[in-house]
């Protein structure tokens, strides 16, 4: 009894336990080994290996099919190279400052294949000797894969394609997600969930009318809290805008619009048409009952009207007369012959802009998004990402006509969003942001803006070793966590000059003069804890010993590999600029 | 105390086993629970198990008795760390490869998934990292492709060498 005396589908059974990049050597052995590994057995390696598809893959049509009829060996190759070909490019990222823009774009280019891999590496394990540097990258590029993900969608709407009200909802999610689960597609499958579950629960569904089907709907989603906000919760708390957010809390936390969006997602799964109203300061659902029939499905007379009905999802499973609605509408002075179009059916794309105001609103009630408030930067959803998806959706779906160069209005604001925090969306602002300025002036200044900063990225960093006069001078070193002694801020050095090197209406500005040892003293680049960066004298260091907040550990990765508990100290991960430090 | 079972291997070896450690074989398990208790009276026949191997197989049920049963979809997972194999099983499975593939015969006849299981991890523990030409030494096998064959086989294979 030998290896190649085993039954086939023992041999099958110890292939599928081999690492599948070993599969290919065993193919090598002998013409039995060879004719073994079946499209299944790729299939299988498929399916376990990698969870994530780029949508051109059509994954789940694949999966569908029959295993000889999709090249499966095939696909398994494209992901086994793509994974070591991120992997690389992530590694070069850590290695190096210089180039770290085209690096994430040739990264980007994998799309949503690309997900699978950042994954692992944001998994890193505590210990390992570059775990926050690893995790801030990973995460850093990661963020720009859902955000493409995303964006793509937004266009599509923005060129009248057809995208579904989840799927352009979910977009927003993506800017929030990190490592976390409730994607687009998650957020797909668990809609396909709650749907199946509705159905397996109410077996007679199918057969029920019209006005029957919504209120089962509305009245399970309700119960099991997917819709709606709890009462003692803020109305306007940021994450009651994330479509994937409210589907995954375990309370309710879904404004009435993803309150609407849910109800009407939900009820196309089940085949009832069901569609968002775009009533003023609240959202309703509309359901329209089938061609020839009415809400309680009978047949009805050939040439009357399609008939609908309005309901509320946030708050109740019941229906709400239209003659309600109108009350309502006439106590807020609107003109009659203005109610049909507030109780029409409003576009996805408006269903979207008002979710980012919705976004805008609720970042604006909780304060200053500057503030250093520690507590409200480690929260979820973070309000940098929240803020960033809504600039993109007012650049990209503005209400006027969008043949019109866009409104240069957000423009400036989010480019000191990419710049500070997130780099990697370069080349999707000249992907996505630039051809919506064609024929403006802000076009070229914008792609002025843009190449400065891809410059600068491509420049190696002026080496400042230390030298006997570095030594005596600058006192503090690259890694050194400090509280300004003035306005008490954690920061964390990561840079330093001799002496002040800002332009001198920095310093007229900012009074330097009046400092009590000038601007003849070191000056250190520094990154605060609320992940702004700032230029500090040395004389305002207070580096007596602190305890370092989460919100400055997760951010240090930028600059460093990990903390040092012995040293009490960032481990320097730019040593390409710092040589000596 | 659980009651005992006789089993009879295929060289007509009888051996009493608990009857909870024989369950660990699903086989076993549906005879039971087809044929009702009154089959304890006799020896179940194993016919295609022989004694040394049967002994080998129900020392592992023995060690694994209390084992919670495995889910029943199977987990995809749990095959993929390959190295994964408890110290007890890496030990177990430390005999000749006439024995291994025996076990790995009679866990797949008697339905035992788990250590079917790690039969075929340790298998594959002896495969990964070898060259073509070092599994064939170490299993024995005959190279039964034509140069020209080969030759191809390796370049449509190129892409899964780590460099």
């Amino acid at each position: 009894m030998t290896l190649h005396d085993l039954p086939t589908e023992i041999l099958y059974q110890i292939f599928l336990s081999v690492p599948p990049a070993s599969i290919p050597t065993l193919q090598q052995v002998c013409r039995k080994f060879n004719d073994l590994s079946q499209p299944l057995l790729w299939r299988h390696h498929c399916q376990s290996n990698y969870h994530h598809w780029r949508p051109e893959h059509e994954i789940h049509t694949k999966y569908a099919q029959s295993a000889a009829q999709v090249n499966w060996k095939q696909l398994f190759r494209t992901r086994h190279l793509g994974d070591r070909a991120v992997s690389q490019e992530l590694e070069s990222i850590l290695a190096s400052q210089t180039g770290r823009i085209e690096k994430a774009e040739r990264i980007l280019a994998y799309g949503y294949d690309a997900k699978d891999t950042l994954l692992r590496h944001l998994d890193v394990s505590d210990d390992a000797e570059d775990v926050l540097a690893r995790r801030y990258y990973s995460d850093a590029v990661l963020g720009a894969v859902h955000r493409t993900r995303a964006i793509e969608e937004w266009i599509k709407l923005r060129e009248g394609q057809p995208v579904s009200l989840e799927q352009a909802l979910a977009a927003f999610d993506q800017f929030v997600l990190h490592d976390r689960d409730g994607d687009l597609e998650e957020t797909c499958a668990s809609l396909d969930y709650v749907a199946e579950s509705i159905r397996l629960q109410n077996p007679e569904i199918s057969k029920a009318s019209p006005q029957k089907k919504a209120q089962l709907i509305a009245g399970y989603l309700l119960n099991k809290k997917l819709t709606g906000v709890e009462a003692d919760s803020q109305y306007h708390n940021l994450q009651n805008s994330f479509i994937g957010l409210a589907l995954r809390s375990s309370e309710r936390a879904a404004l009435p619009l993803i309150s609407v969006a849910i109800f009407c997602a939900v009820s196309k799964r089940l085949g009832l048409v069901a569609e968002p109203c775009g009533f003023p300061f609240h959202i309703y659902a509309i359901v329209i009952a089938p061609e020839g029939h009415d809400v309680d499905g009978r047949p009805l007379q050939d040439g009357s009207e399609t008939q609908r009905i309005y309901m509320d999802p946030f708050r109740s499973d019941t229906v709400i007369s239209k003659s309600d609605l109108e009350a309502q509408l006439k106590a807020m002075g609107i003109a009659s012959i203005d109610h049909e179009e507030y109780l029409s059916i409003a576009s996805t794309a408006d269903m979207v802009r008002r979710t980012a105001m919705n976004i805008i609103k609720a970042i604006q009630s909780t304060g200053q998004i500057h503030d250093i408030n520690v507590s409200a930067e480690t929260a979820y959803p973070e309000s940098h990402g929240a803020l960033y998806s809504a600039l993109w959706v007012l650049l990209l779906l503005p209400e006027e006509n969008p043949a019109r160069p866009a409104s240069a209005r957000y423009l400036r604001y989010m480019l000191d969003h990419v710049e500070q925090q997130f780099l990697m969306d370069i080349s999707m602002i000249e992907k996505f942001a630039i051809p919506l300025f064609e024929g403006s002036q802000n076009q070229e200044q914008l792609r002025e803006t843009i190449r400065v900063i891809r410059a600068g990225d491509l420049m190696p960093k002026t080496v400042k070793p230390r030298d006997r006069e570095t030594l005596r001078s600058v006192h503090f070193k690259v890694g050194q966590v400090f509280q300004h002694r003035r306005y008490d801020y954690q920061g964390v050095i990561t840079g330093w000059d001799v002496e002040c090197a800002a332009a001198e209406s920095w310093m007229s500005q900012m009074g330097v003069d009046r400092l009590s040892r000038g601007r003849h003293q070191s000056f250190y680049h520094v990154l605060v804890e609320d992940k702004s960066v700032r230029y500090v004298a040395e004389e305002n260091i207070d580096n007596s010993p602190l305890e370092v907040s989460t919100s400055l550990m997760s951010l240090a990765g930028r600059h460093f590999k990990r903390w040092d508990n012995t040293s009490k100290m960032f481990i320097s991960n730019i040593r390409d600029e710092y040589p000596d430090d | 105390m659980s009651t005992q079972i006789k089993l009879q291997s295929s060289d007509n070896v009888e051996i009493a086993v608990d009857r909870d450690v024989a369950e660990r074989s699903i086989l076993i398990k549906n005879m039971m629970e087809d044929l009702g208790d009154g089959i304890m009276a006799e020896a179940i026949p194993i016919p295609n198990v022989n004694e040394p191997v049967l002994r080998k197989v129900i020392e592992w049920c023995v060690q694994h008795r209390s084992d919670p049963p495995s889910s029943a979809d199977e987990d995809t997972d749990s095959r993929k760390k390959t190295t994964d194999i408890d110290e007890w099983d890496q030990k177990f499975m430390q005999v000749d490869q006439e024995m291994l593939f025996e076990i790995i015969l009679a866990a797949n006849y008697l339905d035992i998934k788990p250590l079917l299981d790690v039969g075929c991890k340790t298998v594959a523990n002896m495969i990964k990292g070898k060259s073509p030409e070092e599994i064939r030494k170490t299993f024995n096998i005959q190279n039964d492709f034509t140069p020209e064959e080969e030759d191809q086989i390796r370049r449509e294979n190129e892409w899964a060498e780590d460099r």
